[in-house]
């Protein structure tokens, strides 16, 4: 009679062994499985607006100095002594002979023709400087995140007219070396030199989703 | 009584190793159940972690009539490689009678947020796509080997065709 009890406990006892042996594993896997889904959850379809975008023909993308000129000194300013368009820049100076060593342009203008160059407000020049300048094509947008999460740079793509897909990184500089876009964050681009025919959209892709928007 | 004894422990000891045994195989069996689970849940997840898009402007789609070609920009939304070929395109229900494509910013493996830039010809376009037309594009592609498995990917959309 003992034995036979103790023989009917041990085998239920071995079933519940493996009854729970047979349940742990199943709860270990259905934990992976929603841990995996967790950590691969998909991420919030991007959203976002283009705010404006201007096509400028005639923007001065680069100086070129032609002759740096002599007694310059720093402080001055580099204007546009012909046509209207806006341009203006910095200049750098050689402590030595006073010429022009270098020109950093702060704002690009519009021209329909090259403008004339020249320094003001930098002394009294024994020689003046002279400038050769390039105009070139520049896009200039204000791009908003809508959406809630941020977005990497390398997962943005700029298009002109449909083509010339252009990573946004390429086209994009900024003064602070971070490469999302955040919730809520307006990117100012100046796409410069953007090598296409027509111009008449600009469109930005995220991911599936795309919004353009009429050149002005 | 020692008869006795004797007797239930070789009950004893029989029942222990027949149960002992039976769970060794029930508990490897159904290990094995999960493990076939879990690969084919592994497997469908990794169905929604691959996907692909049309991307570019779709107002502007580049249409070329002098060499009869369509260029259509593909971007990876996944989160694993997708190859860049095989894969089929139809424009308007139609083959191309050719395509070359090109992985974008560089490279040879189409990365998630990569681009594919696809150049599709036909010259049967010449007489039945003209500029401004509205076309339905669809494309079918594969991903590349995600947990042992690999996935189909198919977009479509309707774009517009521009004549630069």
């Amino acid at each position: 009679m003992g034995a036979s009890v103790g023989v009917g406990g041990l085998i239920i006892g071995v079933s519940m062994l493996v009854v729970f042996s047979m349940a742990y594993q199943s709860i270990a896997m259905q934990i992976d499985s929603g841990l995996d889904r967790i950590e691969h959850a998909e991420q919030p379809t991007a959203t976002f607006r283009i705010d404006d975008a201007t096509l400028w023909e005639g923007a001065v993308v680069a100086v070129t100095i032609s002759n740096g000129g002599a007694g310059y000194t720093a402080g001055g300013t580099v204007v546009a002594s012909s046509g209207t368009g806006g341009f203006s820049g910095t200049y750098t100076v050689n402590n030595v002979t006073g010429a022009i060593s270098s020109v950093v342009i702060t704002s690009h203008g519009n021209y329909s023709a090259s403008p004339t160059l020249t320094v003001t407000g930098g002394g009294t020049p024994t020689t003046n400087a002279t400038f050769s300048v390039t105009l070139g094509k520049v896009i200039y947008a204000n791009l908003t995140n809508t959406g809630s999460g941020a977005v990497h740079h390398d997962q943005m793509w700029l298009f002109v007219d449909g083509q010339n897909a252009t990573g946004f990184s390429t086209a994009y500089s900024s003064s602070i070396s971070s490469e999302r876009w955040y919730s809520g964050e307006t990117l100012a681009l100046q796409w410069f030199n953007a090598s296409v025919s027509g111009t008449e959209r600009l469109a930005l892709t995220v991911g599936s989703t795309t919004v353009a928007h009429i050149l002005g | 009584m020692a008869d006795g004894g004797a007797s239930s422990m070789i009950m004893l000891i029989t029942a222990l190793l027949i149960s002992g045994g039976a769970s060794a195989v029930l508990i490897g069996q159904w290990s094995e159940v999960l493990s076939v689970a879990q690969l084919e849940d592994r497997a469908s997840l990794g169905e929604s972690q691959v996907g692909v898009a049309i991307a570019g402007d779709p107002a502007m789609v580049a249409y070329d009539t002098t060499l009869n070609t369509i260029t259509l920009y593909f971007v990876n939304t996944g989160e694993h490689a997708l190859e860049t070929s095989p894969y089929e395109i139809r424009i308007n229900g139609d083959a191309p009678t050719s395509s070359s494509a090109s992985v974008l910013p560089s490279g040879t493996s189409w990365e998630p947020g990569y681009l594919l830039e696809v150049t599709l010809t036909n010259a049967s376009w010449s007489t039945t796509l003209s500029d401004g037309d509205d076309v339905a594009v669809f494309f079918i592609g594969i991903s590349e080997s995600v947990n042992s498995h690999t996935h189909s990917v198919t977009t479509n959309a309707e774009v517009r065709l521009h004549v630069a």
